[in-house]
């Protein structure tokens, strides 16, 4: 039978991989793409905990969509940010991009 | 039993997706992996009773986010396609990092003793989700909005280039030199 334990596990292994794309990859787009991934095995994490321990009250799901509207805002402002920051610099490179690094 | 089989199906792809996601060399494949994973995510929703959640899942995450993904790579120029998704030097640290995140939290999601309830009954959650949304999460509710209102608009703002803005302002002054030069 198919637990709670389960569903922790595939969303930490989610997280996981998450971490890996956005602390690890050169191009702010990938950067974000890992970061989507991270705020998914959050939702899980939510609806799972959710479905598993409290099914009479849905504010598990309720966060879930919370969270993906957060997400929606954020990528648009940053995909907005990072189409600003190719325009003047011509690529798309978070190691390029270190103009307030001490 | 048919829960336990897709569960392994769905768990399974999505964890492909995400492993291809991040380990390709293509950023346009990394998106197309991205829909993918996003998809089974969904799925996953359906299969533990969320219907609303894996609806909105696939309409905000596949239908839109991962097109607005597509968008900016396309917006942005690179040199050869096929090498635009590198690991930058940090890359060594940062999968250690991850693998012993991951260690962690498998031991401690085994090693914790959860009460699982039963089955959900299999009515729909969307009378439960808007009756919570109108009632106690209200102020959230409204909040979100504005947020939605507030990223639109800095999304504008901060996407429109230099160009834009330079010739929205000249057809302005051209406007009133022209309502002077009638008078």
């Amino acid at each position: 039978m198919i637990g709670l334990a389960h569903y922790l596990v595939l969303a930490g292994l989610l997280f996981c991989i998450g971490l890996l794309g956005a602390v690890a990859k050169r191009n702010a787009i990938a950067v974000f793409m890992g970061v989507e991934l991270m705020l998914n095995s959050v939702n899980i994490n939510l609806v799972a905990f959710n479905r598993f321990l409290h099914p009479e009250f849905l504010g598990g799901q309720a966060f879930a969509i919370f969270v993906i509207v957060v997400a929606a805002a954020e990528v648009s402002v940053g995909l907005a940010i990072i189409l600003a920051l190719y325009r003047r610099k011509a690529n798309t490179s978070v190691d390029e991009i270190d103009l307030l690094k001490w | 039993m048919l829960g336990v089989i897709f569960f392994y199906v769905f768990a399974a792809a999505v964890v492909v997706g995400a492993l291809a996601m991040v380990l390709t060399k293509n950023l346009v494949h990394a998106a197309l992996f991205m829909a993918g994973t996003f998809l089974m995510i969904a799925f996953l929703y359906i299969l533990m009773g969320a219907d609303y959640v894996g609806a909105v899942q696939i309409l905000v995450y596949v239908g839109a986010i991962s097109i607005l993904f597509v968008f900016g790579i396309m917006l942005t120029k690179r040199d050869r396609i096929e090498d635009s998704n590198r690991f930058n030097r940090y890359a060594f640290p940062a999968t250690i990092v991850a693998i012993l995140l991951f260690v962690s939290i498998l031991l401690t999601a085994i090693g914790t003793a959860f009460q699982n309830a039963p089955a959900p009954t299999g009515d729909s959650t969307i009378q439960t989700i808007a009756d919570i949304f109108l009632s106690d999460y209200v102020l959230a509710f409204e909040f979100a909005g504005i947020l939605l209102l507030s990223a639109l608009v800095g999304a504008i703002v901060i996407g429109q280039g230099q160009l834009a803005r330079k010739t929205r302002l000249r057809g302005t002054t051209t406007l009133e030199g022209s309502n002077g030069g009638e008078k």
